[in-house]
């Protein structure tokens, strides 16, 4: 079987969902030909969709190092490096198939991904809209647009990007995906929950179970900023009031309001949400539920202790529901960690980190010791005898 | 000398006659065990095979009461030689594209259902929905029913659809071809369609015949989700196909697996298509009892307690057990090479094997119960909606 053989069957054996069997297939072909810089490219790529995103680095980078001049294997070098977070790298690799191949839209498309992923949203902007103004009918094109606009908070202008992508290519998953979620962010929640749950209907095997639960995350997100801050301020007036007895009145209709405004805030998201979040909140990984779960309650133990303040005027509550807050901030900690922690870039990231911290935590040792010794040996240092002087 | 190693490996030598290390270690065994009749008639065939086996000599020399008898000397066989010469001679499965002589692999299936230990639900879905209706003309008359359409099996991975497909097959006593995506894309680059049209045309022409079409997720996969346009084409001929256009498909009844129906085109789901599915579950009690007998059969086993072994390993697919057999052997091997002394498949190492072995359909069972939850609308999972919930899986 030749080369060309090969790259087909592997690329349609990975788009009918077999990436296991094209990676056997290009392994086997790359046995014959392992400095095939496209075999290697598309081996990175069916690696990458098997989530082996290391791997994928490594058949890049063979790639990369069999044909330089590629463009294709410098973008999905960046698209691996992507994956794995390591934005820097990604952006330096797609500069380089930008720079190889200036007029292939995807070069610019991965490039603006990469910018964005950096948080360099002017440039990531300029270079999504030169990748579509190479190829204006792009579906992916015009969702990289949507993508980065989201990222910059430009929600109209991703609407509008989104909205053209799916006016060409109705049924496309990611657009749809897109738009939902620019509608949750707007908090139109029926129409948002509609679209994610259609999108499940469809592809029931691999629902976005995830996205589903944005409703109950977003309003524990919301929370954790804002009413921290007004708990803190209901529990300065709590204990201002033991000392200015006049502060209580204020305080405890503070608490009364915040209490009330968050339970208002929780109807308004979770009641036209529905059931849907609640019976997706049971597929989702098991350190994201318990930690979202446990914030629930802990929301609900510290409005309680609000409306338990307002009510008694007893103090004690008030503060008890400030120390709540650091649980609500770890629970949301272990949230973020509970909904990355199946991501394999996301994992790997987090290693590479804790080598990063190892490393400098070892480097921090020897500067000690050194540090140490130096002071030892100048204690020690004693001036040298004057002449004559008694020894 | 236990007699029930000697007993086992007894066995072990009469499912494999030709294994000469095995015959010679049970003939050695014999000796030492005074049974010198039975050693002699083992260390004659060992010889008869291998005439210059010195210790096949020594054993025959221990076990006869007189002096050795001299074997005539017989040529060996060359194996290495033979099969170099027949090296490419084996034709491919199907002849390559634009070949005039092109031939399908057209088998006869030798197993019938009743070689299915276990799965008596599954058989009884097969016989309703499938061979009754075969068997029984008249009635399929007096109630209009026509025997278009195909039969969809679905199920976790290595809980033997394919095998109850072949099964199928032999119940009918019809002939047998095969075909998976790996076939299409290896076999017949460039001209999908009408290779798919001629394996159709093979399998009308060999009526009646089971066209089994296996992983047909890859094979007819959503069209949606295809960028490629020879692959939507070859959906587009698969659907052709199946409707029968211009000849019709009278007398071949199309069976097909996959792991994953969710990702099939809908339009192959629609009737006089692959419009009855029967769910292919992980094996029962006794069917799992039968697999593990099945995998032990040629191995030195003694004291297993396959109705104990079964119990333990509720949820396993039959290509987990077999991997438990696979593993408890190695534990038994791994024992015999550190002491020397060659032992019995035990119980223990049965066990041991199970604790070491996870079920591989848990991840199958995951992905199911999303799509109980999301795409069973039109009540087509319901079966598998009720076996999660009586798992307590939904």
């Amino acid at each position: 079987m030749s080369g060309d053989d090969a790259y087909r069957q592997a690329r349609q054996l990975a788009q009918v969902g077999r990436p296991a069997d094209a990676e056997a297939r290009l392994r086997t072909a790359l046995a014959a030909a392992p400095a095939d810089a496209d075999l290697l490219t598309l081996l990175g790529y069916v690696l990458r969709q098997q989530r082996d995103y290391a791997a994928a680095l490594a058949a890049c980078d063979a790639a990369v190092a069999a044909d330089p001049r590629l463009a294709d294997a410098h973008a999905e070098r960046a698209e691996s490096l992507l994956a794995l977070i390591r934005d820097r790298d990604a952006i330096a690799a797609a500069g380089e198939a930008v720079r190889l191949a200036p007029l292939e839209p995807s070069g610019h498309l991965v490039l603006a991904r990469a910018l964005a992923a950096g948080r360099r949203f002017a440039e990531a902007r300029a270079c999504a809209r030169q990748g579509l103004a190479l190829a204006p009918r792009s579906v992916e094109g015009l969702l990289t647009v949507a993508d980065v606009e989201r990222d910059a908070g430009s929600r109209d202008a991703a609407e509008e990007a989104a909205r053209a992508a799916l006016a060409i290519e109705p049924a496309n998953a990611y657009g749809r995906w897109l738009l939902a979620m620019l509608d949750a962010e707007r908090l139109r929640v029926g129409r948002s929950m509609r679209a994610l749950h259609d999108m499940a209907r469809e592809n029931p095997a691999r629902p976005d179970v995830i996205s589903m639960t944005w409703p109950i995350r977003s309003l524990l997100s919301a929370l954790r900023r804002w009413f921290a801050a007004a708990i803190l301020l209901v529990a300065a007036g709590a204990l201002a009031a033991r000392w200015w007895p006049s502060a209580a009145l204020g305080s405890r209709i503070l608490a009364a309001l915040f209490a009330v405004v968050v339970a208002g805030l929780a109807l308004r998201v979770l009641i036209p949400a529905g059931r849907l979040p609640w019976r997706c909140l049971r597929l989702v990984p098991g350190l994201l539920r318990r930690a979202t779960r446990a914030a629930m309650m802990t929301v609900g133990v510290m409005v309680a202790l609000l409306l338990g303040y307002a009510v008694t005027g007893r103090w004690w509550t008030a503060v008890l529901a400030l120390a709540a807050v650091p649980v609500l901030w770890g629970l949301g900690l272990a949230e973020l960690l509970g909904a990355r922690l199946d991501d394999p870039g996301f994992l790997h990231a987090l290693k590479a980190l804790g080598r990063d911290f190892r490393d400098w935590g070892g480097e921090l040792a020897r500067w000690w010791q050194e540090t140490k010794r130096e002071l030892r040996e100048t204690w020690d240092d004693k001036p040298p005898p004057r002449p004559g002087s008694p020894r | 000398m236990s007699d029930a190693l000697i007993d086992s490996l007894t066995a072990a030598v009469a499912a494999r006659p030709d294994d000469v290390a095995l015959r010679l270690h049970l003939a050695e065994l014999l000796v030492a065990a005074g049974r010198t009749g039975e050693a002699i008639g083992h260390a004659a065939q060992v010889l008869a095979r291998d005439p210059a086996n010195e210790a096949a000599r020594r054993v025959m020399t221990s076990a006869l009461p007189g002096e050795a008898p001299t074997s005539p000397p017989s040529p060996s066989v060359d194996w290495d030689a033979l099969e170099g010469e027949f090296e490419g001679v084996v034709p491919p499965r199907f002849a390559p594209a634009g070949a005039d002589d092109r031939a399908f692999d057209v088998e006869r299936a030798t197993v019938t259902l009743a070689d299915v230990g276990g799965m008596d639900e599954v058989k009884q879905r097969l016989e309703l929905a499938f061979l009754g209706p075969l068997r029984n003309p008249r009635l399929r008359t007096l109630f209009g029913k026509s025997l278009r359409g195909g039969l969809l099996l679905y199920g976790p991975p290595g809980c033997g659809k394919t095998f109850l497909a072949r099964a199928v097959a032999g119940e009918m006593g019809a002939a047998f071809v095969s075909l998976s995506i790996v076939d299409v894309l290896q076999m017949w680059v460039g001209s999908s369609e009408r290779n798919l049209h001629d394996l159709f045309e093979a399998a009308r022409s060999h009526a009646p015949c089971v066209l089994f079409l296996d992983e047909i997720d890859a094979l007819g996969h959503k069209r949606s989700q295809l960028s490629s346009s020879a692959m939507r084409t070859l959906v587009n001929q698969l659907l052709t196909e199946l409707d029968g256009v211009g000849g019709g498909n009278e007398g071949v009844f199309v069976l097909a697996a996959t792991n994953a129906p969710w990702d099939i085109d809908a339009a192959l789901r629609r009737p006089g298509r692959l419009d009855r599915t029967v769910l292919v579950l992980p094996p029962d009690a006794t069917a799992r009892a039968a697999i593990l007998e099945y995998h032990l059969r040629e191995r030195p086993v003694a004291g297993i307690d396959l109705r104990a072994l079964a119990a333990a390993t509720e949820h396993f697919s039959g290509a987990d057990l077999a991997h438990v057999c696979e593993t408890a052997a190695e534990f038994a091997m791994r024992d015999a090479i550190a002491t020397g002394e060659v032992r019995m498949i035990s119980h223990q190492d049965m066990t041991a094997a199970v604790r070491e072995v996870r079920p591989s359909t848990d991840a199958w069972f995951a992905t199911a119960r999303s799509v109980v939850m999301f795409g069973n609308a039109g009540g087509e999972y319901d079966d598998l909606a009720a076996y999660l919930r009586k798992r307590k899986l939904l």
